[in-house]
Order: C-alpha cells, then structure tokens, then sequence
C-alpha cells in the first residue's frame, strides 16, 4: 500500500517538474518560430501565410499564448505524444529520443558499472592500506581524476588516443562500414568506438566513489561487531563478508542515482566525442531552441531521477534491516 | 590457565609528523594468572589500561613486552592456526552490545557461523544447539533467532553477546565492562547468570569494571586486580581486599562506593586530591598516584614503589606507605 502511495507522489512530481520545465524553456531567449516567421515574411508571405505556413510543417501556432500552448502540450501528451522536432522538421520527438537511447544506455551503464567496480576495489585496498603510502596514492589519484571536469579529461583523451596516437576513432558510435543490428562487426565497432567516452566516464567518476568506499570501510572496520567476528576467530572470507554488506551500504543511494545519468548521458563526454546519445541531442536541441526536443530530453532525465529515487528508497530497505521505508 | 608475565602494552602517539614521538604506557609490567572455574574482577577508572588488558588476554593486540602463556604455550597471533587456537580459548565480550552486534544480520546468522566453523556442527543439529545456549542465558529463542539486532532491547543484546562467546565454546571469558550500557535494574540479573554459566561450565572469567560494586559482587570468592594508570597498584583475594584495602588509590574507589544505609555504615573516607586523571600528567619517577595522593610524601615523588607482599599471603600492594584501613562496616 505504502508503495502504491510513493509511485503516486513520484508520478505527481513527474508531472508538476516537467511542466515547470515546460514554461521554463519557452522563458530562453531567441525563439525560433519567430525566427522563422521572420524569414518567411523577409520571402514576401503575409503575417498570415508565414503563420499558416508554420502551422502546417510544424504543427505549432505562431503567438499563441503560453497557457494554449501548455494545454495544447498536455493533451498530447496524454496520448503518449512528446510532439515534433523543429529543427528536423517533421521528425517526432519519440523517434528522436529512442534513436539516441541505446548508444548512452549502453555506453553509461559499462561506465557506471567500470567506475563502481573501480572504485569500491580501490576503496577496500586504500581502506586496508590507510597507513601506507598507497593509500595516499589511490588517494589522490582519486580526488585529481573527480577533479578534473569531464570535458578537460575527455580532450585530454581525445588528444592523446585520436591525435598523437591514432588507436581510436574520434566520433561516432560505429563505423561506416557495418550495418547496425545484431551482428559480430557492428558490435565490435560499436565497443570500439565507446571505448573512449566509457573510459572517460570511468575516470571522472571512480574518484568520488573510491573516496567514500574508502571511509566507510574504515567506518565499518573500527565497528565493534567487526572485533567481535575477528575475536571469535571467524575465517578471513567471513570477515570480509561483514565488512561488504555493512560498507557498501551507503554507495547504493549514490548508485541509484547515478542511474538517473543512464539516460540523460554526459553531454560534456557526448559532445566531445561526437557521440549520438541523449547528452548530443539534448546539446544540440537546446543550441536550436529546439523547445519539444529539449522538454522530451529532460523528462527523460526527471522520470528516471525520480524512479531510482524511488527504488532506491525501497531497495534499501531491503538491503538494511534497521531502516523501514 | 592463563599467566601474564611482565606484560606490558606501549602505542606511540604521533600526533603530527613534525611533533616528537611520545608514548603511552598503557599496561605495564603486568604480572596475572587467571585458572579455569576462578574468577578475578579488574577495577581501575577510565584509561588505567584495563581494557587494553582484557584485548591482549583475548589475543586482539600483541603485547609490546612480556608472554602471555596459555596452559604452559606461549601464544602467538602468528600464524593463522595458532590466532584460531587462541580464539578458541579465550573469548572477549566486547563493550558495547549495542555496536557489537552486525546490524545487517539476523541473530541466528551471527551465532551460527563460530558452530558451524569452530565445531563443525550439522545444520540439522544447529537450531538445538540454539535454544540451548540462549536458554542459558535467559533468552527465547524463538523470539530473538529470526530478528535483527535493532529490533532488541539492550538487556537482550547484552546476553546475546554472551551467548555469541559462548558459541566458541571458550575456556576463558574477558568480559569488557559488560554490564555498564545496561539499566542498572537488568544488571544483577545480567551478572548472575554469567557467573552461572561461568561456574557451570568451568571458565575462567576476568571481568573489567570500573564499578567496585559489580567487582565485589563477581569476584565473589575470587581475585580482585586495582590498576591506575597502566599498573597493578593492589591485588588480593576479594574479601581480603574488601575486608582491608591498603593502597589509598583503592581505599578511595571503595570510598566512593555508595553504602547500604542501614545495614553497612562508613567508618572512613579517603579521597584523592584532585578527581581529575590527567594523562599529560603522569609522572616519570616515582608513584603514579602520588600527585592525587592524600597521603603523598618526599619519598613517593622519587621513587617508584614495588609490588609487595602484606599481612595476607596473596595480598600485593605497591605503597610506600601501605597501610590497611577498615572504610565500611556492618551497621549494627
């Protein structure tokens, strides 16, 4: 029941977050229907040709008022309608965005899943080492490679494999020669050409996660319960199996909504490496005020945010005994 | 049976690398034995080394000096087999029952792996072996087996953690102030069945309080042990100790024992100088307890006073000036 209760309130959100975001980027400046009844006018077409012009290759009317609009945007959406791009004239949105998908699923949830591994490993080894030079080393390796926003370390990548060194290729999601589907050579290329972004992922992300496996370890080996097990001279394996399931609790929060970014992408990391996910789409969408992309792009993001919000919450509780969700 | 011999536990404080190293005497020079089926209360306040102590008996830290030897071995935590052998004899109650207990486990899952690793036990036979050890300590096990330790009062965590200890199936208990998180209301009843357990099956119990109430009552008929900072200043049989404490550091502890209005009354009081324990300050010659000494002369200042036999045979005390004094009679 309580469950029923929590998805109604985060589909609510859902709703409320992106209706804001519906007004909130018909607030930027620079809107091109205008700017495209500008052009039509500068044609030769009347106010009123322009107008219907525009209506009839982008189903939206020029100078209607905001709240038509939202209304308008609502009812679509009710019929599981995001609307049409206006810069790929024509094209939905839905189309756009399923496109877009799988390359920053796939692509996040290798990088996500390296960076995890990662930095819960280096984590438990600096945790263990804390009085050696090692652990500053992993330390500070960490904090440096957080550091660092994603899109110095991604031209840094970028420079170094596809300029002094030419072992990757510098865009795409594949080459040129497969044909996308489920076959050996385009799945090679694939992993070929996501190799840089997921590594670049994985660098700016293991940092922050090695650094809080690494107190929370520390946290669970000064645990009473951790003596206990060691005093009643429990096998090593034991051990280390009291110290996971009690240390690795508070990364899972942090993980779920990591898994928020699955599919929103890194627009930083997409736009370097020219890669065609969500991040690229949403980048390029709002360059061109392309208003019906950007509100599908975001949506995307909320709804995901505010979904791993929720299972987090209730994972957990599976997780830790002591909390009760 | 477990002897101490010139045991002592030195850490290094580092508090920066620019600062000089400094060290703290936490035991020192500790001479102990303690044999299966007696038992021996340590009393000494907070940072006198007992519960450094009680971590070396059980084999969690090494001694800087000294042997400890178990049944004529002198232990070791190397190798592997040889720490599992000493967990297997000695086993220590921690502290604290509320942090003592894995938080994600469930009681059963906890007490069941020291069975099945230590004893091989069958999975058929563990539920019996269970109710048993819990019935022994006053607990129903088909109330607490299935629950997590949050979902029990800290009366139940705490004789959980005895029956943890138990599960190793021990010669020896070091019990860790274990009754000082429970309401005083639970304690007695706590203490009694330790003692039970203890005297059932033959254990050696050391039992570390700062209360000398809680140590009058467990050593009944065995050994109390007073350290102040890091050293036996007093030992004796319980009621030799009781009957005519000699060191004013345990003439003071005994003085701070509330009485029983009515059927005890106080004949004496001695009180330290300052109720202040300032480690900084502790003095590099001489007595330890001289700068809060009532009685502190030229010759406490200088030299260090030994371990000494008085009037009782087994009665040791290190003063100077040490002198039985009779703090509380029976009202009469």
């Amino acid at each position: 029941m309580k469950y029923v209760y929590r998805s109604i309130v985060a589909l609510v959100m859902i709703f409320v977050i992106s209706s804001l975001t519906f007004f909130l980027v018909r607030l930027m400046p620079g809107d091109p229907i205008i700017f495209l009844e500008t052009q039509l006018e500068q044609k030769g077409m009347t106010a009123q040709q322009a107008a219907d012009q525009i209506q009839v290759m982008l189903n939206i009317i020029p100078h209607q008022p905001l709240l038509e609009q939202y209304r308008e945007w609502l009812v679509q959406l009710l019929h599981g309608n995001l609307g049409q791009s206006i810069q790929q004239t024509g094209v939905s949105v839905r189309k756009l965005i399923f496109n877009a998908l799988p390359w920053t699923l796939i692509t996040v949830a290798i990088g996500l899943l390296g960076s995890y591994v990662i930095g819960i490993v280096l984590g438990v080894v600096s945790a263990y080492l804390r009085r050696s030079w090692v652990s500053s080393l992993i330390d500070n390796v960490g904090s440096v490679a957080h550091a660092v926003p994603a899109f110095v370390t991604g031209i840094a990548l970028l420079y170094l494999f596809t300029v002094v060194w030419h072992v990757f290729p510098s865009g795409g999601a594949y080459g040129i020669t497969v044909t996308p589907g489920f076959n050996l050579p385009f799945i090679l290329s694939f992993l070929y050409h996501m190799i840089l972004p997921g590594f670049t992922y994985v660098l700016t992300t293991f940092g922050s996660v090695t650094l809080s496996m690494k107190s929370s370890t520390i946290t669970t080996l000064n645990e009473d319960f951790m003596m206990a097990a060691r005093i009643r001279g429990l096998p090593k394996s034991k051990l280390m199996q009291y110290l996971g399931s009690n240390s690795i609790l508070p990364l899972f929060t942090g993980f779920m909504i990591s898994l928020g970014v699955l599919f929103s992408g890194s627009i930083f990391i997409e736009q370097t490496f020219q890669f065609p996910g969500i991040g690229n789409l949403l980048a390029t969408a709002v360059n061109s005020r392309d208003y019906p992309v950007m509100e599908g792009c975001f949506m995307l993001t909320i709804a995901t945010v505010i979904v791993a919000n929720l299972l987090a919450d209730v994972l957990y509780a599976k997780l830790d005994p002591r909390i009760n969700v | 049976m477990i002897e101490l011999k010139h045991v002592s536990k030195t850490f290094v404080m580092k508090k920066s690398r620019a600062s000089a190293r400094r060290l703290l005497h936490a035991v020192q020079d500790v001479n102990l034995s303690l044999s299966q089926g007696k038992f021996i209360a340590v009393v000494g306040e907070s940072g006198c080394g007992k519960s450094t102590l009680g971590r070396m008996v059980s084999g969690l830290i090494p001694p800087s000096a000294g042997d400890i030897v178990i049944d004529g071995k002198t232990m070791t935590q190397a190798p592997r087999h040889a720490w599992k052998k000493w967990a297997q004899l000695v086993q220590l109650i921690p502290q604290d029952p509320y942090a003592a207990l894995n938080p994600v486990r469930t009681i059963k899952t906890s007490l069941a792996e020291p069975l099945l690793y230590h004893h091989k036990i069958r999975r058929g036979e563990l539920n019996q072996r269970l109710e048993s050890l819990l019935d022994m300590v006053g607990l129903d096990a088909g109330n607490v087996l299935e629950k997590f330790p949050h979902q029990l009062s800290g009366g139940q965590r705490q004789r959980l953690v005895v029956a943890r200890a138990l599960t190793v199936d021990p010669q020896y208990l070091v019990a860790d102030e274990s009754v000082s998180m429970v309401d005083v209301s639970l304690r007695l009843e706590i203490l009694e069945s330790m003692k039970q357990i203890s005297r059932q099956r033959q254990l050696g119990l050391m039992f570390i309080t700062h209360d000398f109430r809680v140590a009058r009552y467990i050593a009944q008929g065995g050994e109390i042990v007073v350290m102040y900072l890091g050293r036996v200043i007093e030992r004796g049989p319980t009621e030799e100790i009781l009957r005519s404490p000699q060191h004013p550091y345990a003439q003071s502890l005994i003085s701070a024992v509330p009485i029983l209005e009515g059927r005890e009354r106080r004949l004496e009081e001695i009180v330290p100088r300052n109720y202040e324990l300032s480690v900084d300050g502790v003095p590099e010659h001489g007595c330890p307890f001289q700068p809060r000494c009532p009685f502190a002369t030229e010759k406490c200042v200088k030299e260090s006073p030994e371990l000494r036999g008085v009037d009782h045979p087994e009665h040791l005390v290190a003063c100077h000036y040490a002198e039985p004094r009779k703090l509380i009679a029976a009202a009469n």
